[in-house]
């Protein structure tokens, strides 16, 4: 086993990572905020409140293992692909590394909001409306991720090192 | 000009057609972990038949979410297909190996979820059919990364050795 298939590896299940914490945090808001309010709205205030308060609570650590492992596997993939993000494209528009610095900070957003509201042993004041915002904050987090490799792929050349390659002049 | 509003436009239907194949399946995905795991402890306090009652109505809005994601994921999904048919010539054994993994799991995970689903009361084994179907779609997400991973290796390799001076500059 050399060194590029470690960083192989490394890379894949980083990529891996990245997607099914999103898709977790993501669905599991969707889920929290917009599934489960109309289905328990029959119940008393009482058991209403006590539903969201279990859920809450193991929501919470769904919610602080999928920012970290986001921003774990983030890190990776950025350092994988850093090479790209700094290269001049063609037009301004189409410079990855813009997009990625959007996609950065607006996921920076989105994970902060999730877990302030995740702290403490009461939600904050109007915790749904949070969740909307932050949902949409969400989409647009992955939407701006989406720009961020197509721009990537659009370079006009983009080079990956073959295994072969790599194997031979293995990273130091 | 005309050249290149026609280019953008196709830029930006790749891109939203990603955004709303990525979007569904965190939907569905994170919906069949929210079910299946966080409502059942949710629902603990609550006596037997309320707790019935919740999860069937539960059932009912996630049933539309479901539907319309695995409709739109088809849909994205062949044309997502479509405009990378091509790389997938590249190297056929890897590529295409990956991309049928990828959708037969797809397929897999979607007719156990309409099958979930279907009628007004889930199947006796709903629990550990959802929860099957959870450990499916993670699978699927691995394939379509690695399938992601190899097909960018595969035009990077292609690009290197048909390479023009201008491009080599």
């Amino acid at each position: 086993m050399n060194t590029y298939f470690w960083h192989l590896m490394a890379y894949l299940l980083a990529r891996y990572l990245h997607i099914v914490c999103s898709t977790v945090l993501v669905g599991g808001t969707l889920f929290y905020e917009m599934i489960v309010p109309p289905a328990i709205d029959e119940l008393k205030q009482e058991q209403q409140l006590l539903i969201f308060a279990r859920a809450r609570w193991f929501f919470k650590w769904l919610v602080w293992l999928s920012a970290v492992i986001i921003l774990a596997s983030g890190v990776v993939s950025t350092y994988g692909h850093w090479d790209d993000y700094m290269r001049e494209p063609l037009s301004a528009v189409a410079r990855p590394g813009w997009w990625w610095a959007a996609h950065a900070s607006c996921g920076l957003l989105a994970l902060l909001i999730s877990v302030s509201l995740t702290i403490g042993k009461a939600p904050p004041n109007q915790p749904i409306r949070w969740m909307r915002l932050n949902l949409i904050i969400l989409l647009l987090v992955m939407f701006l991720a989406s720009v961020t490799r197509q721009t990537r792929l659009e370079l006009p050349t983009h080079p990956v090192p073959s295994y072969r390659e790599a194997a031979e002049n293995p990273p130091r | 000009m005309r050249l290149y509003k026609g280019f953008a436009s196709m830029i930006f239907t790749v891109i939203l057609a990603r955004w709303i194949h990525v979007v569904c399946a965190c939907l569905v995905i994170g919906g069949v972990f929210f079910i299946r795991f966080l409502v059942p402890r949710g629902l603990a306090p609550v006596d037997d038949n309320a707790a019935r009652e919740i999860l069937l109505r539960l059932r009912k809005y996630f049933k539309r979410v479901v539907h319309t994601s695995i409709a739109l994921l088809i849909i994205t999904g062949i044309y997502n297909t479509w405009l990378a048919w091509d790389k997938y010539q590249l190297d056929r054994a890897v590529l295409h190996s990956l991309w049928g993994t990828h959708i037969l799991l797809a397929a897999l995970a979607f007719s156990i979820a309409l099958y979930v689903l279907a009628g007004p009361q889930p199947p006796r084994s709903h629990r550990k059919l959802m929860a099957l179907n959870f450990a499916i779609l993670l699978l699927a997400v691995a394939a379509a990364s690695s399938l992601k991973w190899a097909r960018e290796r595969a035009v990077s390799l292609n690009a290197q050795k048909t390479a023009l001076p201008s491009d080599i500059r």
